[in-house]
């Protein structure tokens, strides 16, 4: 075997390869899931749990509490209407595929609910969006059972002075 | 139970991007570097823990082909999924339990080669919170506003924890951003997402990390100065993000807790001299100072002002912590690293005279809501 004692370094190494992996999913709603975005769907109902052991109401409904593990056996219905409890402006499009920017987000105590709901805001300009601010859904007329169906979240106030 | 110390560490250069290296090579680099520095070989090395993402990596289970360049093969080897830290936690209890003398923790991140945008988005569910595009900047830049609502805290507040980071990175040599930047710098810094500013987020890193533990009698043999760890805990909270949550960090406070309890601290603001805390967003130092309870709810910005000038008797990140650069799952890892270092007075620049014990923590997820911290001391 012939020993190397140099390498030219007059020779660029290979730098990079190039690489794509292709990954999709299907993922299944299971039956709380889907009983809720067929709500959304069906009859403008957000549907969410109440734990019988620690008296949480919690959205989205899943088979256990957040909070305490328990099992949750009892569906209740959430207003459509709550509170702005914390928000911000996303300028930078996260994934190609999802919204339009720049868009202003929230995180939405619903009346009743102790665990908020993560929506857009809309029909507001941002620098008038404020925390504890009063917000009620705006459904879309044609639903398909997703988040979206709930096109976004609106200032209640407005609403009424435009119809006054 | 036995004493487990940390005799070894080893760090890169980090980076935007690790050219010359492919992610085994950055690796092997810091495995032997950190062997050298405790004076072992890989055949002293009894157990190999690594952290890495399959997410960044592109592969399934993208461990397996790191085994070689760990030097795992036939050794007890794993792989957690989650920062370097939390392993190194693992390592300590397996060592405590007296069956193995000694551990190797190695953690990497090669983001740079990851082509496909925010990876933040590919941790959220696929069911609730996808559909609208969460990720942990989203939740970050909402935790900041609850945070500075609640309290009453100014944007210049949060800026200043970047302005001070900063400069303390621009004296070590491994930070990737090596430059001061001013108050006026930061707030001019694009909004990547309100009200999170470009300069106050960490620099998504290339880079590794190293870091070998042992048990009493082989770091008693080894004749030099150690780190020992007195506390350790790991705690997730429930990611429940309303504003009651993520305006102090619950998981933090807990995980701090433990590891204070476990270490003896009962004043951690008087006993400890050093916080090496990593994080993604400016604003979460100040939350992380106040769940440890250095200072009070609200109260982290004096806290930092107290550290600044002194009266606190405890320094903030010498290294210049994660707004310096940030190898995500090593980010954590290097705390430890630095914090061993100074404890030891082998801190080189970056040294605080007199270091005797410090607190080495991570937070990461969406809102903070996953802290690792190990208290390490002289």
């Amino acid at each position: 075997m012939r020993h190397i004692t140099e390498i030219s370094s007059k020779v660029e190494p290979v730098t990079f390869v190039e690489d794509e992996l292709e990954l999709s999913f299907r993922y299944w709603y299971g039956e709380h899931y889907g009983r809720f975005y067929a709500e959304l769907r069906d009859n403008r109902r957000i549907l969410g749990m109440r734990c019988e052991k620690c008296g949480s109401v919690l959205l989205p409904p899943r088979p256990y509490c957040g909070f305490c593990h328990a099992p949750l056996r009892t569906w209740v219905e959430l207003s459509d209407k709550g509170a702005v409890d914390t928000f911000s402006i996303v300028h930078t499009p996260n994934a190609k595929e999802l919204i339009e920017t720049p868009y202003a987000c929230a995180m939405i105590k619903l009346d009743g609910c102790d665990v908020p709901l993560y929506h857009l805001l809309g029909e507001v300009e941002f620098k008038d969006i404020l925390t504890g601010m009063r917000v009620t859904a705006v459904w879309e007329e044609v639903r398909k059972g997703a988040l979206r169906d709930i096109r976004y979240f609106r200032p209640s106030e407005q609403r009424s002075i435009r119809s006054d | 139970m036995e004493n487990v110390a940390v005799v070894g560490w080893a760090q890169s250069d980090h980076r935007d991007t690790s050219t010359l290296d492919t992610r085994h090579s950055l690796v092997y680099k810091v495995i032997t570097e950190a062997l050298a520095s405790a004076g072992l070989s890989i055949q002293d090395i009894d157990i190999v823990f690594s952290t890495g993402s399959d997410v960044v990596d592109g592969g399934c289970i993208s461990g397996c082909d790191m085994v070689g360049a760990l030097g795992g093969h036939f050794r007890e080897e794993s792989r957690i999924a989650g920062d370097g830290l939390h392993a190194a936690m693992l390592a300590q209890m397996r060592i405590s339990s007296g069956f193995y003398n000694t551990a190797l923790i190695v953690a990497y991140s090669k983001n740079s080669e990851n082509m496909s945008g925010r990876k933040g988005r590919k941790m959220s569910d696929p069911f609730f919170h996808r559909p609208l595009g969460i990720d942990e900047l989203v939740v970050g830049a909402m935790q900041e506003r609850a945070y500075l609502h609640r309290y009453k805290i100014a944007p210049e507040e949060v800026a200043g924890v970047a302005v001070r980071n900063r400069k303390l990175g621009a004296g070590n040599p491994h930070a990737r951003l090596r430059d001061p930047v001013t108050l006026k710098d930061v707030l001019s810094s694009p909004e990547i997402m309100s009200p999170i500013r470009e300069m106050e987020a960490s620099p998504y890193s290339d880079g590794a990390c190293a870091v070998i533990l042992a048990e009493d009698r082989s770091a008693k043999s080894m004749g030099r100065k150690l780190a020992w760890i007195s506390g350790s805990a790991g705690i997730t909270a429930s990611f429940q993000p309303g504003s009651d949550v993520i305006t102090h960090a619950s998981s933090a406070g807990k995980a701090t807790r433990l590891a204070f309890a476990a270490a003896g601290i009962e004043d951690p603001s008087r006993e400890l001299d050093i916080i090496e805390a990593g994080y993604q967003y400016a604003y979460q130092e100040l939350m992380l100072y106040e769940a440890a309870g250095l200072c009070g709810p609200g109260e982290g910005p004096a806290f930092l002002r107290a550290v600044e000038d002194g009266s606190a008797g405890i320094e903030a990140n010498p290294s210049g912590g994660s707004l310096c650069d940030d190898p995500r799952l090593a980010t954590g890892l290097i705390r430890l690293a630095e914090a061993a270092a100074q404890v030891t007075g082998r801190a080189d620049e970056r040294q605080v005279p007199g270091a005797r014990k410090a607190l080495a923590l991570v937070a990461t997820g969406m809102g903070i809501q996953c802290t690792g911290c190990i208290v390490v001391e002289r």
